[in-house]
Order: C-alpha cells, then sequence, then structure tokens
C-alpha cells in the first residue's frame, strides 16, 4: 500500500511535469489566437483628405466656433498673396471665404505673420512683424479684429527686465546691452475666448484682448514653454523637460499629470531633454494639443496617431492609429487639430514643399481597428525616405498593415552582425519580414542562398509604365532575374576649376592635379573639403571599390595598395598641422538656404558652399539630389570659373545604389510585398525629396528637377563663419538645359560600387589609421588583406 | 524482479533526458539533417556541404587555430595548475589566501578583461608606451602573431584558479597516511608525487581535462570583443567562422562544420575516457 501511494505521487509528479512542458510550449499558441482575435476587432478612424478652397496652401490656423457649426480658418492664397478667412458649415468638407486679413497685414510678399490665433467666438488675432535690419531686431506688432467691428491694434508689451537678466547669464555674468528685446511671439485663445501668448523667453500669458495688458504669467523657473493649449480652466504647458499645468485663473502651478508626462517624457535623449523637445528641436513634427468635449479632456496629436486623455486621469487612450495613416509619415509637420461635433478629427498639416493639407479621421465601424494584412517590412537602420513610402502605401492600401521594423534602434548595444543574426534566425523559422531593405546587409549572399525572390516581373510591370536608369535598375541582375534593385542612388563626383577637373582623369591624375592646385596656392590651408582622413576614404571608396575585386572573387593587393598611396597623398594635399581645429570645414559653417540643400558629410553641397566662401578650391563628394546640382551651379557663379564631373578613380562611371530592397522567398505576403516593391518605385513615392539619393525612377527625376524658387528670383543663403562672419550668397536653380545634361551623364554610370559593409569597414578603418600616420600603406594593406580575404573565403 | 530494476535507472534519468533531447538531441539531429540539405531551398545536397567545408580556406585555418589553441593550452594548464595546487597544498600558513588570489581572475568579468587588453595591447597601449620607454620597437599586438599568445595567455590566467581548486579537491582526497608510510619506507618528495600523489590524482584529471577543454570555449567571447568578426588570422578560431556563417546565412556550411567538430570532441572526450579507463 505504501509502496502504491509512492508510486500513485511518482506518476502524478511525472503527470504535472508534462503538463507544464506542454503547456508551457502551448503558450505561445495562446498568444497567436489572441491576436488574431484582436485583428478581428472592428472600428478604425479612416483618413480623408479634404480639399483645400482654390490657391489655399498655407494655413495658419484652425478654430470650431462657439456655434457648434461653423469652422473658421485663417490661410493663404498663394494666387493672390493674400491672407485670408474662411468658414465651413460641413465640417471642413467645404470653404467659403469670409473676408480677407486687415489691408496691413494682407499681403504675404509685404508682411510677415508670425502668429495667428482664432477664438470660439470668431475673433482672429494676429502677431506679425518685419526684420529691421538696422537694427538687427525683430519688432512684432499686434492685431485683433472681428469680421463684423473691424480691427484695432493691441499694444502687448512683454516684461523686458526678464530677457535682459537671462541673457547676461549667456553673456557671462554681465547684463547684455543691445540685445533683442523679449516679445510676444505665439497667440492662442482659450475656449472662453480669453487671449493667451508666450514669449522668446519661454514664458506663457494670460493677455487682455482689449487693452494689450499681460493679466497672468505661467512661468516655470528653468524651463522653457514650447507650446501650450488651455484645456477647460486649465493650461497644459509643455516645456523641452516636462509638461506642467497650471490654474488659468490664479495663474498658479497645479499637481503633476503623470501619464501625460510619461507619453511625452519617456523618452531622453543624452542631455535629457524629453522626445518632445527633441521632436521641436528637430523642426519636423511636433505635438498638438486640443479640448475635449467632455470637462478636463483633451487630445493630443503627434506622429504614433491622435489620443485622448482625462487630466488627472490614468489611461491614455489611442483614438488613431498614426502608423496607419499619412499622421506617421515623417516628412508632414503639424499645424493645427480640432475635434468635431460629430466625433471626427480635423488636422491641418503641411507636407515636405510646405503645402498645407487638411486631413479628416472619421470613424468607421464597419472596418478592421487593424487591417488583417500584416506586411511586414525590415531595415537595418531607421530610413526616412521608407517611412514616407510606407505612410503613401498605407493610404493606398488600408486593408494592409505596413510594420516597418528597425534593427539598429540606438536604443540597445545591439550591433549590425547581432541585428542580421536576429534576422536570420527569424527568416529561418519563417517569421522574418517581407519586404527587405537591404543597406548594410550581405545582399550578394542572400541572393546566393535563395532567400530573394525575383522581381522581374514587378519590374517589368512598373517599367511598360516608367522608365528608370537601366543599370541601376539592373545592379543585382543574374541571368536575366533580378532578386533585389537599389530604388535611389548617388554619384561619386568633384567640382572645381575647369582645368583641375578636366585633367583628372583617374586616381593619380587626380592626385597630381590635387597637390599642382596646392603647389600653386600654398596659402591655402585646405584645398579640398574634407580634413578627416576617415572622411576623405569614405567619398573616395566608391569610386575605387569595384577595381579591388578580382575575378576569383579576392581582392587585389596591387590595387590596394595604389589606392591607400594616392588616396594618402590627396590626404596630404590639407595641412593638417593644426589638427585641434581639425573639424573646422565640417561644422563650423552652418547653412540656412530655402529648397533644403543636402549637406550631409558624404554629399557635394557643404564642399560646394566652401567653394563658392573661397575656404577650399577642390570637392569631393557624392552627389545624391538635384540641389547639389544648384549647390554646384551657384559655386560656378559666384567664383567665375567652375566645373563638375564623375569622380575619377580606379573604376569610371561608378554610381552607388541606395535603399536597395527585395523580397524574403520564405514570404507568404508576396502579393503585397510585391505591390508595395511597385509602390516604391512608383513616381510619386520616388519624387518625395528622401534626401537618400536621386530617385531610379526617371519620371520622377524629372518631377524633382522642377524650381522651388519662383521663376526669375533667386534665394539667398547666409554662411556664417565660426568667427561670426556672415558671407551673403546667390543661391541659383539650374535650367532645364544642365539638369537634362546631368540626367544623360546619370544615365551613363555603369559600374555599381561595392557596397558590402564588412569591405567597406575594414578599408575605412585601416585606411584612416595610415592616413593618419598610424601605420604604413604596407602594413596597411596587409592588414586588409589579410581581414577581407578570409571575409570572402568564408 | 530483475527487468523491474533494469528499469529504474532509466525513470531516474527521464526528467533529465527529456530536457537534453529537447534542447539538445533533437536539434542536434535537425542539424545533422541541415548538413547535407541547403541553407534556404532545402533541397537534398549529400556531401556537398561537407566536400565545401574542407575546400573552405576560412574552415581549415579556424579548425587548425582552434585545434592549436586547445593542444597549447590544455597541458600547460593542467600542469600549471597542478604545480601551483601541490605547492599550496603544502604551504599550510598562506595556502589558503594564495588559493583566493588565484580565483579573483574568474571573478573579473568579461568586459573588464576586454578593457583591460585593449588598455595593454592597443597600439598606443601601456605596453607599447612601456617598449617606447626602453628604446624598443612597438608592435600592433592584436593584428600580429603575438595575438595567438596573449589569447593563450588570458586563457590561463582566468583558469588557471579553477583548476588549482579541482587539483587541490583530488589532493585533499588522498590520506596523509599513506605519505606517512611511504616516508617511513624512504620515499623522498619526488617519489612521493609520482607514485602516490599523481596515481590517486587520475580520477581528478579527467575531469579537469574535460573541464579545460569545454572552458577552453568560452575564450571566444574575449577575442570577439577585442578583434571582432575577424581577429589577426592567428587567433582566428572556429566560433568566429560560425559567428560569421550564421550572419551570412551560411546554414548549410555552418551545420556541415558543426557536425565534424561535434565529431572530432566526441572523439577526443572518448579516447581521453579510453586512457583513464587504461590507467585505472
Amino acid at each position: 500500500m505504501k509502496l502504491g501511494g509512492k508510486k500513485i505521487l511518482s506518476c502524478l509528479l511525472a503527470a504535472s511535469l508534462l503538463a507544464t512542458a506542454v503547456t508551457g510550449c502551448a503558450g505561445e499558441d495562446k498568444g497567436d489566437s489572441d491576436k488574431k482575435s484582436d485583428k478581428s476587432a472592428m472600428g478604425r478612424y479612416l483618413e480623408e483628405e479634404y480639399p483645400l478652397p482654390p490657391g489655399v496652401m498655407d494655413i495658419a490656423a484652425l478654430q470650431k466656433l462657439e456655434d457648434g457649426n461653423t469652422l473658421r480658418m485663417a490661410a493663404t492664397n498663394q494666387e493672390t498673396k493674400e491672407r485670408g478667412i474662411w468658414d465651413s458649415l460641413d465640417n471642413g468638407r467645404t470653404w467659403e471665404m469670409k473676408s480677407v486679413f486687415p489691408e496691413n497685414i494682407r499681403s504675404v510678399d509685404k508682411v510677415n505673420v508670425l502668429s495667428t490665433a482664432i477664438s470660439p467666438k470668431g475673433q482672429v488675432s494676429a502677431a506679425y512683424g518685419s526684420v529691421q535690419e538696422e537694427e538687427s531686431q525683430l519688432g512684432i506688432e499686434y492685431i485683433n479684429w472681428n469680421l463684423e467691428t473691424g480691427e484695432k491694434l493691441l499694444p502687448i508689451k512683454a516684461p523686458q527686465e526678464q530677457m535682459l537678466s537671462v541673457l547676461g547669464i549667456y553673456a557671462g555674468g554681465e547684463k547684455a546691452k543691445n540685445t533683442m528685446q523679449n516679445q510676444i511671439m505665439t497667440l492662442q485663445y482659450t475656449s472662453n475666448g480669453e487671449l493667451l501668448g508666450s514669449d522668446s523667453m519661454g514664458s506663457a500669458y494670460l493677455i487682455d484682448d482689449n487693452s494689450g495688458e499681460l493679466l497672468k504669467t505661467f512661468q516655470i523657473e528653468g524651463s522653457f514653454i514650447q507650446q501650450f493649449q488651455a484645456v477647460g480652466n486649465k493650461l497644459i504647458a509643455l516645456t523641452e523637460k516636462d509638461v506642467q499645468i497650471f490654474d488659468l485663473q490664479s495663474g498658479d502651478p497645479l499637481e503633476r499629470d503623470d501619464i501625460l508626462n510619461e507619453q511625452f517624457n519617456g523618452k531622453k535623449d543624452a542631455e535629457g531633454n524629453s522626445e518632445v523637445a527633441v521632436r521641436f528641436g528637430g523642426g519636423t513634427t511636433g505635438v498638438l494639443l486640443s479640448t475635449g468635449s467632455e470637462e478636463n479632456s483633451m487630445y493630443f496629436c503627434n506622429d504614433k496617431g491622435i489620443y485622448r486623455h482625462l487630466l488627472g486621469g490614468t489611461v491614455v487612450e489611442q483614438m488613431v492609429n498614426g502608423s496607419l495613416n499619412s499622421l506617421g509619415n515623417p516628412s508632414i509637420a503639424l499645424i493645427s487639430m480640432q475635434s468635431l461635433n460629430n466625433n471626427d478629427f480635423l488636422v491641418a498639416v503641411s507636407d515636405e514643399e510646405g503645402v498645407s493639407k487638411l486631413l479628416n479621421y472619421h470613424y468607421s465601424k464597419d472596418t478592421p481597428s487593424v487591417p488583417d494584412l500584416e506586411l511586414k517590412v525590415y531595415a537595418l537602420n531607421n530610413n526616412q525616405g521608407i517611412r514616407q513610402a510606407i505612410a503613401l502605401f498605407q493610404k493606398e492600401n488600408p486593408d494592409i498593415f505596413v510594420n516597418f521594423e528597425v534593427g539598429l534602434t540606438g536604443d540597445d548595444a545591439v550591433t549590425a552582425a547581432d541585428a542580421l543574426r536576429t534576422l536570420n534566425t527569424n527568416m529561418m523559422a519563417g517569421k522574418g519580414p517581407d519586404v527587405l531593405i537591404l543597406d548594410g546587409m550581405p545582399i550578394e549572399s542572400y541572393i546566393d542562398k535563395g532567400l530573394l525572390s525575383d522581381l522581374t516581373n514587378v519590374i517589368d510591370a512598373s517599367s511598360k509604365e516608367v522608365k528608370f536608369f537601366e543599370h541601376v535598375k539592373n545592379s543585382y541582375e543574374i541571368d536575366g532575374k533580378i532578386f533585389a534593385i537599389p530604388t535611389r542612388f548617388g554619384a561619386p563626383a568633384i567640382q572645381g576649376d575647369e582645368e583641375t577637373v578636366a585633367s583628372s582623369t583617374d586616381l593619380k591624375a587626380l592626385a597630381e592635379q590635387l597637390e599642382k592646385l596646392k603647389a600653386a596656392n600654398p596659402d591655402n590651408k585646405y584645398i579640398i573639403n574634407d580634413e578627416e582622413a576617415k572622411s576623405i576614404l569614405k567619398k573616395l571608396y566608391y569610386a575605387n571599390s569595384p577595381a579591388w575585386i578580382q575575378k576569383n572573387g579576392t581582392l587585389s593587393e596591387e590595387a590596394l595598395k595604389e589606392f591607400l598611396t594616392l588616396a594618402k597623398r590627396i590626404y596630404d594635399v590639407n595641412d593638417h598641422t593644426n589638427d585641434d581645429n581639425a573639424e573646422n570645414l565640417t561644422s563650423s559653417f552652418t547653412v540656412s538656404v530655402k529648397g533644403g540643400s543636402s549637406i550631409g558629410l558624404e554629399g557635394m553641397g557643404n564642399g560646394s558652399m566652401q567653394i563658392m566662401t573661397e575656404n577650399i578650391l577642390f570637392n569631393l563628394g557624392i552627389m545624391n539630389s538635384p540641389s547639389e546640382l544648384s549647390d554646384i551651379v551657384s559655386a560656378k557663379k559666384a567664383i567665375g570659373n567652375g566645373s563638375y564631373g564623375w569622380m575619377p578613380g580606379q573604376s569610371q562611371k561608378v554610381f552607388v545604389p541606395m535603399t536597395s530592397v527585395g523580397i524574403n522567398s520564405k514570404s507568404k505576403q508576396t502579393e503585397s510585398a510585391e505591390k508595395f516593391i511597385s509602390g516604391l518605385l512608383s513616381t510619386e513615392t520616388q519624387k518625395s525629396s528622401q534626401g537618400s539619393g536621386f530617385p531610379i525612377n526617371q519620371a520622377a527625376f524629372q518631377e524633382i528637377i522642377a524650381n522651388p524658387f519662383e521663376e526669375g528670383s533667386v534665394s539667398l543663403g547666409f554662411i556664417s563663419s565660426e568667427e561670426g562672419d556672415q558671407k551673403q550668397m546667390e543661391y541659383i536653380w539650374p535650367t532645364e538645359e544642365e539638369f537634362q545634361q546631368l540626367k544623360a551623364e546619370l544615365d551613363t554610370l555603369d559600374t555599381p560600387a561595392v557596397t558590402d559593409e564588412i569591405i567597406k569597414d575594414c578599408v575605412i578603418e585601416q585606411g584612416t589609421n595610415c592616413l593618419n600616420g598610424g601605420q604604413s600603406v604596407d602594413d596597411a594593406v596587409k592588414n586588409i588583406m589579410q581581414k577581407v580575404n578570409l571575409y570572402l573565403a568564408e | 524482479m530483475k527487468n523491474k530494476a533494469k528499469f529504474t535507472g532509466f525513470f531516474f534519468i527521464l526528467p533529465s533526458l527529456m530536457g537534453v533531447s529537447v534542447f539538445v538531441l533533437i536539434p542536434f539531429g535537425d542539424v545533422i539533417r541541415r548538413s547535407f540539405t541547403e541553407a534556404v531551398s532545402g533541397i537534398w545536397v549529400g556531401f556537398a556541404n561537407y566536400q565545401t567545408i574542407f575546400n573552405n580556406a576560412a574552415f581549415l585555418l579556424a579548425g587548425k587555430n582552434t585545434l592549436r589553441f586547445v593542444g597549447i593550452c590544455i597541458p600547460v594548464l593542467i600542469g600549471l595548475s597542478l604545480f601551483i595546487a601541490v605547492f599550496l597544498q603544502k604551504q599550510l600558513k598562506y595556502g589558503g589566501i594564495l588559493k583566493t588570489v588565484y580565483l579573483v581572475p574568474m571573478a573579473v568579468p568579461i568586459a573588464s578583461v576586454v578593457l583591460m587588453w585593449k588598455v595593454l595591447f592597443d597600439p598606443n597601449g601601456l605596453v607599447n608606451g612601456l617598449l617606447a620607454k626602453l628604446d624598443l620597437t612597438a608592435t600592433g599586438w592584436m593584428n600580429s602573431k603575438y595575438a595567438f599568445w596573449i589569447l593563450v595567455f588570458s586563457y590561463l590566467w582566468k583558469n588557471l584558479g579553477y583548476d588549482i581548486v579541482l587539483w587541490v579537491a583530488g589532493l585533499s582526497a588522498i590520506p596523509d597516511t599513506i605519505y606517512e608510510a611511504a616516508r617511513v619506507d624512504g620515499a623522498g618528495e619526488w617519489a612521493c608525487f609520482t607514485k602516490i600523489t599523481l596515481p590517486n590524482l587520475l580520477p581528478s584529471l579527467y575531469t579537469i581535462a574535460v573541464l579545460s577543454f569545454l572552458n577552453s570555449f568560452k575564450v571566444f567571447r574575449e577575442a570577439y570583443l577585442v578583434a571582432g568578426d575577424y581577429p589577426n588570422d592567428s587567433m582566428y578560431l572556429l566560433q568566429h567562422l560560425f559567428s560569421n556563417w550564421f550572419r551570412e546565412l551560411s546554414l548549410d556550411k555552418m551545420a556541415a562544420g558543426a557536425v565534424v567538430t561535434s565529431i572530432i570532441i566526441f572523439i577526443m572526450i572518448l579516447l581521453l575516457q579510453r586512457a583513464w579507463d587504461m590507467e585505472k
């Protein structure tokens, strides 16, 4: 009996062990089925773009009036160049112009309006000003009016003592004199029609809109109020550090709302600034706040979507998922948001070209809350261009949810190799992404192993509609099949005086020409635009790397040795005796140019500016946008004698494949993945300026070369040096002929650069050490050969 | 009744066997299967993957380096640790403190070891600084043939204390009375060591050799963290190769390499066991 009891106990233990094992394994399945049931949940806000009145391209303010039916908008009509007021009685679907702005601030060309606010009662206030150059001050005046009674000036004076004291701190303890005045920069109305404003010192005020008197001050010691919104009788203030709530009547700070702080403040940068501040600093997208329909309720909108929160409450509810619509597009900037009576949200945004759009979000109870189809897109590094493309694709395909995963987020210590191993594990387990953004990945290895699907059909279908840059399109063609395609590309280029450019026929000739330039200009500290060895090597790498790979797949020691020897000669044309100032060329010049010139370290933009200001004589870089040609022709005009050409190297006519994409051959969403790739190659996606290369689609190329400036006008840019000197430069857009010549030349580029990250990193690491004098050319070549040949042998 | 007794042992190891099966045996079976197929498509390729790896210069180099590393490190570690253990056993006064001193490297985190390596062997590091003061030529240690010996030294330094403790445990198990009896018979220190200590330590030798062998694979952590995926030729080990193959999705070659390596390790352990059995 005793023995029997033991047996039973043993059996029970064994059974429980088995049960634990089995249920442990089954856990994941259960999760999956939960997911499925989540997916079948219904109801989602759908996005619809409402048309703006003809000519309206720039929305300044949007407000729902207290009658509940009228939406009022302040905007600019670019056709008439006048500012005006429009009303809508159908929640923003159609608009009717009600009036223009008062005479003195009506014309866009004559006066700059900094901020416009519309009260729920219909009154409009504006802060406007103009640069008074002789005093270097921004004079700001204020005006308010309603459509019936006409306008009146508001004499609002922001406290000046505070401005001086703060400036005094910056000036090293001594009070600065003749400094700019503290002024109210932004205006806004509360839901009761009271006027609020914030000044250039980061304080907010309740303002009497009759007398301009400051009634209450909302200030946070040591913090700068960047954005504010009145919600009921409370004021929500976003600072660079946190979210502070004030009582509107008393001006006293109220209890901290932890949930709101967690939302805005959870992610901090290295300096401890909140995500909100980072985004504001970046100047792309920000956060919009809006009063909710219930007491103490508010909405906020950012790139993640639209959220609802009850002040003091413990939850934040996502109303609109930004990753399913345009809100997730990194190129849009938020202007204003209103929650409407029909429970819709109306959000005014501006796109990357600064054109305003009105996006309406309407709740559809018959639409699945998350689309049934999920398309996984994976990239090693974050790619704003792909995010833009996803937003466009999402808009066109509301039934597909694109899940964009980034391997290297920067939030952890994951290396590229670690991320690739994780990716490979997932792909082999059948849980991998559907679409791969192949930059930084072993593309050839993936093709060899059959991991990438044949894209020939997709590309052929697209080719019927548009023309591609053929050589770039066929970068990864094997036996007539295309397994991956670069969606963008760059071209290594040089820029300088005509003779030097023409005489630089290969890398050796380039080194000789630059040495000749140095001999002719011995007083010039810098001849070329890079003083750092790493930066020079990165630029020279692409135009030379194809020559190093031999037919048997190994590296050519001779070619590599020649490359490093000549790269060292090129590096030495700059004077490196004072390396403490090594960052001079790359960091001390700030450039502000309309049109968004690309001045990445590997681009041509920065060098062009320096040629223009005669800091350097020759520019090396990777040309990857039309604005870089604009930089070049502007520089050419400025110095009188200039030219550009493709970078002469050990290889000729090289292009750099960028943002290459492929489809995982194990993907179960092949159709959606192909649709996504087609979208990436479409003119609409390709024309968006992603700052990451020329589009491969020639129709898109044709569109992006359109002059962003008004016909006949030039844009002025300012270059400021470390010493504070400002140089004015004339920024001109190339002619159609110049662009067509560029296009024709781009079409001749037929050699893809070696984009293998292992080879590139190894050459640049060892080469940098060599150029800096840390090792001889022979040692550097030996080290590179050893490591890279080992890699190639694997 | 006899049958019952026969199965009792099996039931005792059943839970553990289940774990080993799920986490080791079954996955290894899958590795064997994959070694005969293509990486992604799973198409049967016979011995092609084995042919590939035996013609692969990187695999041959890594295999050679790994064998060389094990061949040098294990005998040196076992001999040195035994010598020190015997010495410590005789140090009645400071033996305990010295044992602790030898164990300290085991407590040093890998990150600190790697930092120390970098401080010492960087081209601008302490060792080169010292050489410069002595008017000697500086060397890029981690990019030279010395890299292998730095790895050997690191392994010995890290594992010496562990092996000493194992030897000391073996030594403590030898009764003092045997030594006393031998000394009465006129045996000297050397005779006592060869005739009493060594034979009595043989059971420990097997365990220590296998543990040292398995620990030798862990030295990859230091090598990887200091020199990355592609270190100097001399310290490029099988683990580097496997790690890189995994990154490149060369699962076919990796599977074949893993099977070959497992067979070699298995044979080596069997040989050790055979040697041990023969000595017994």
